[in-house]
């Protein structure tokens, strides 16, 4: 890890702990740009001061977190971003779309620092990025150090530095006009207590609040300017003046008077001002924080109100005191190791709740269990028994069903940050391709397995990043078809029994099927003959074959299609299948349809060898008994018609490489069972011995060495307390058609294009 | 050891930030973290669930900032805080208002330009913690006016 020059702050802790805390860092670093992204994307649409000050937060934290661990070039660098952040907070900087753009970069190359620490790789060198940030800073305006919505009425040769003044709020405006209109003044003030004010045990805000009793505050604002440095401060001195812009009836010697109170010392300039210079501008972050004093006790409105009595809110407190009410919001942090590595889960604190009240009631049950137990043994009668144990029984049952169901949901998460990251591919694709595009996002609460989500993401990106890329056509083009110039990409999440379907739609060219068959013949993915036999809709599924298309070849017509082959591939890994649909000149859609969990799902059992296996029930086209006179032999290998197209069949032993093939000759026996596998559009029929019963099974990972090169993708222990060796399909399919073609290369999916006939 | 340890709540929006400072409270035998609040809202509330003993409080966050909560905390139930921030010039305000407000010390986080070895940072906040749980406080005068002007209107 690069130190630079500076120690490392944590070396005195042991090198565990040490590790941890870097972890831990690293982890909430993940988060925190993630979160600074959200804000600055946000700021593009609209800047409002709570977004300005989270994205402060983000990179104030990360940057104080940073320099704890001793990973200094993040907190360095993260110092910069949250020095623009600052000015722009305090409305001396503004928000220009350059800056934003600044910014976002900045997100980058922080995400990138956080990733090389992790990676172990030579921070980036950003030299020429933060001499731009800094230039950036420099922008800094003047003559926006509030103030600027006021001028003075009199003499601008006073001695009162308007500058100083505070501008007003938002809606000050028309509390100012409302109080002018009822014959008020407004004055700008500008009062500096004397350095000795404390020792004389006095409190300047309370002259302020003396002030409030004669004036309107409309706005105020601390001038610090004479603080020095926190170690040069002398906490006794009182040196933080005030200025305020304030309504009211009383003339300026009146006004004045109010200070006469005040200690001796004290500089007090007062400044009738021009009413019709007003211009409100963003409150400063006093005025936000003076709002969080206005916040009232809920037990106390509903007092009030007569809604509730006060021992209602006694005991209502009472509870909540036990914990039984708060704390849905919070969230604890689980650890859940796989695997070896370190991967840890978020899990709203409601949800462990939930659990330990499951654990709560199986703790009943067991001790019900003793006591009958006990009955059982001081000899009572056996009907009484048996009722107790089947009622305990259904207890215990109903307790680990829904336990199994909770625990299974703690590896759910929602969608919401795989989309986050959504806004800003389109964003950079539509501004580098000087197009127009909106993006939708639906369903972004929809929860999923962990694993999946963070398996999506791939693909999800890949596919946004071509619907906007090759989908949506130029503003120009767009306008000549009769569009509206802005493009639609569309992502929306959303459940269906037990799977996730995700769609992602694009209002673009869409896709020609005739394009695409002439298109895949050229480069020799089907030839003429097959060609001619796809229907429509199978045409556009060409898009998925591997080499269809390659980053040379994207053309008009074809409109996308950039690695979709391996969006195919990383979606089936998952378990999941996609498939496209398009009109041309409307649009295209693409279609996921992902399983919620990978770790419950039902499989088929079969026996092959001295072995059971499981295989997952979706990638099951369907099974079938095939006759020992149906199975023909091509190229020296076994195939046969099933469903109508020809498929080639392997013994489950052999393609996983458990068996040498004299073990599983096909065609000894009269007829053999054949589970049909369709697998990221690869087909093979796989022979087995005994076909069982489909059944939910739950898989525990095995050690690598086991997995049979990575066909195996765990194993599943079965209700008998046998095991059952889970396939994995893809992997499975792969090395069979490997071994079929007698090459590493399968040849995948030829079987679909020699369709029947 | 002596008697009971301090009760202490962490006050922080960084997670690591709370797992951080509750890893060097710990560490110290008459210091018990009870409890943890990831902003000011969320800390008012656990004060007058959990009655520590003494806080750490930061000051930027969201929801309700750090001196929010302060006058809050000092107005239903004063308990010695101790101001956990990094210091900016703007912090240098917001500290000074802490004070004002009833804190009873100020630690300073590390930060991107001062960078303090966790062992003083610890040492520097166990002793401070430790003495403001002994501390016995008083309702700060801005906040008893506050407090008098409210019962007044009930």
């Amino acid at each position: 890890m690069a130190q630079g020059e500076r120690p490392d702050p944590l070396r005195g802790l042991p090198p565990a702990i040490r590790e941890e805390m870097r972890r831990e860092f690293l982890e909430e670093a993940a988060a925190l740009t993630e979160e600074l992204e959200t804000a600055v994307l946000a700021l593009e649409r609209e800047q409002d001061a709570e977004t300005i000050n989270a994205a402060f937060r983000a990179a104030h934290t990360m940057k104080g977190s940073a320099a704890g661990v001793g990973m200094f070039p993040i907190s360095e660098f993260m110092h910069g971003l949250e020095d623009v952040l600052d000015a722009v907070r305090q409305g001396t900087l503004a928000l220009s779309p350059a800056i934003l753009g600044v910014l976002l970069e900045g997100v980058d190359h922080g995400r990138g620092l956080v990733r090389a620490v992790r990676d172990d790789a030579p921070p980036a060198d950003l030299t020429e990025y933060r001499g731009r940030l800094e230039a950036a800073l420099l922008d800094v305006d003047d003559t926006m150090l509030a103030g600027d919505g006021v001028a003075a009425a009199t003499s601008p040769a006073s001695d009162l530095g308007l500058h100083l003044l505070p501008a007003l709020p938002r809606g000050g405006e028309a509390d100012a006009r409302a109080a002018l209109a009822d014959g008020a003044h407004l004055y700008g003030v500008r009062f500096m207590p004397a350095l000795d004010t404390y020792q004389r045990g006095l409190d300047p805000l309370a002259l302020l609040r003396s002030l409030a009793e004669d004036a309107q505050i409309l706005s105020s604002r601390a001038l610090v300017d004479d603080l020095p440095s926190l170690a040069d401060l002398d906490p006794f001195e009182c040196r933080v003046g005030h200025a305020l812009v304030v309504a009211t009836s009383a003339s300026r010697e009146e006004l004045e008077t109010v200070f006469e109170f005040g200690p001796e010392g004290s500089l007090v300039e007062v400044l009738e001002l021009d009413p019709d210079s007003l211009e409100p501008s963003d409150p400063p972050e006093s005025a936000l924080r003076a709002g969080g004093s206005g916040w009232r006790r809920l037990g106390e409105i509903l007092i009030q109100e007569d809604l509730v009595t006060e021992d209602e809110v006694e005991r209502a407190l009472a509870r909540q005191a036990q914990g039984e009410t708060i704390g849905d919001r919070t969230e604890a942090k689980v650890s859940a190791t796989q695997g070896g590595d370190d991967r840890s889960v978020r899990i709203r604190q409601a949800k462990v709740d939930a659990l330990i009240d499951l654990v709560g009631g199986l703790v009943t049950a067991r001790n019900a269990l003793l006591h009958i137990t006990r009955l059982a043994e001081n000899g009572a009668d056996a009907a009484a028994v048996l009722r107790g144990l089947k009622e305990t029984g259904g207890a215990i049952n109903r307790s680990v069903t829904q336990l199994q169901a909770d625990i299974l949901g703690l590896r759910m998460t929602a969608l919401r940050t795989t989309f986050q990251r959504m806004p800003r591919i389109v964003r950079d694709v539509a501004a580098r391709q000087d197009k127009r595009i909106e993006l939708e996002t639906v369903g972004d609460d929809v929860e999923v397995d962990k694993t999946i989500a963070e398996g999506l993401t791939d693909p999800l990106v890949h596919l946004l990043r071509n619907a906007a890329d090759h989908g949506i056509e130029s503003p120009e083009e767009r306008r000549r078809a009769g569009k509206p110039e802005v493009g639609i990409v569309r992502v929306a999440a959303r459940r269906e029994a037990s799977s996730i379907v995700i769609e992602i739609t694009d209002d673009g060219h869409g896709m020609s099927p005739e394009a695409m068959r002439r298109s895949a013949v050229s480069k020799g993915v089907i030839d003429a003959q097959t060609a001619a036999s796809l229907t429509d809709a199978e045409s556009l599924d060409l898009i998925f074959q591997a080499g269809f298309s390659t980053t040379a070849s994207v053309s008009e017509f074809s409109g996308r299609g950039v690695g979709m082959d391996v969006v195919r591939t990383s979606v089936a890994r998952l378990g999941g299948q996609v498939g496209v649909s398009s009109t041309l000149g409307a649009g295209t859609s693409v279609l996921l349809r992902l399983p919620l969990t990978l770790s419950v799902f039902r499989a088929l059992l079969v026996r092959a060898g001295a072995e059971r296996f499981a295989i997952p029930i979706d990638a099951v086209a369907e099974t079938t008994s095939v006759p020992r006179e149906r199975i023909e032999t091509l190229d020296g290998h076994p195939v046969t018609m099933i469903g109508g197209i020809l498929t080639a069949l392997v013994h489950l032993s052999r393609a996983i490489g458990f068996a040498a093939d004299q073990e599983t000759d096909i065609g000894v026996r009269a007829a053999m069972e054949v589970v049909t596998l369709d697998v990221a559009g690869m087909r093979l029929g796989l022979v087995v011995d005994v076909l069982e019963q489909p059944q939910e099974i739950m898989v525990k990972p095995i050690d690598r060495y086991l997995s049979a090169g990575g066909a195996l993708a765990g194993a599943a222990m079965m209700g008998d307390g046998s095991v059952a060796l889970v396939l994995e399909p893809l992997a499975a399919v792969r090395a069979a058609l490997a071994r079929v073609n007698g090459s590493g290369t399968p040849r995948a999916g030829r079987a679909r294009e020699r369709r029947a006939g | 050891m002596i008697g009971k340890p301090y009760r202490v709540l962490v006050v922080d929006d960084s997670a690591f930030m709370r797992r951080y400072i509750t890893r060097i409270l710990e560490s110290d035998e008459r210091l018990e973290v009870v409890d943890v609040a990831r902003n000011g809202a969320e800390a008012v509330a656990k004060v007058e669930a959990l009655e520590p003993d003494v806080i750490t409080l930061d000051i930027n966050m969201p929801v309700m900032d750090g001196l929010t909560a302060l006058s809050h905390i000092m107005t239903i139930r004063p308990t010695p805080c101790v101001m956990v921030s990094s210091l900016t010039q703007t912090g240098a305000l917001a500290t000074l208002e802490a004070f004002e407000l009833g804190a009873i010390d100020y630690v300073e986080k590390p930060s991107g330009t001062v960078s303090l070895d966790i062992e003083e940072i610890a040492d520097e906040l166990i002793s401070k913690v430790r003495t403001a749980a002994r501390a016995r406080l008083r309702r700060p005068s801005a906040i008893r006016q506050r407090r008098d002007a409210w019962r007044a209107t009930r």
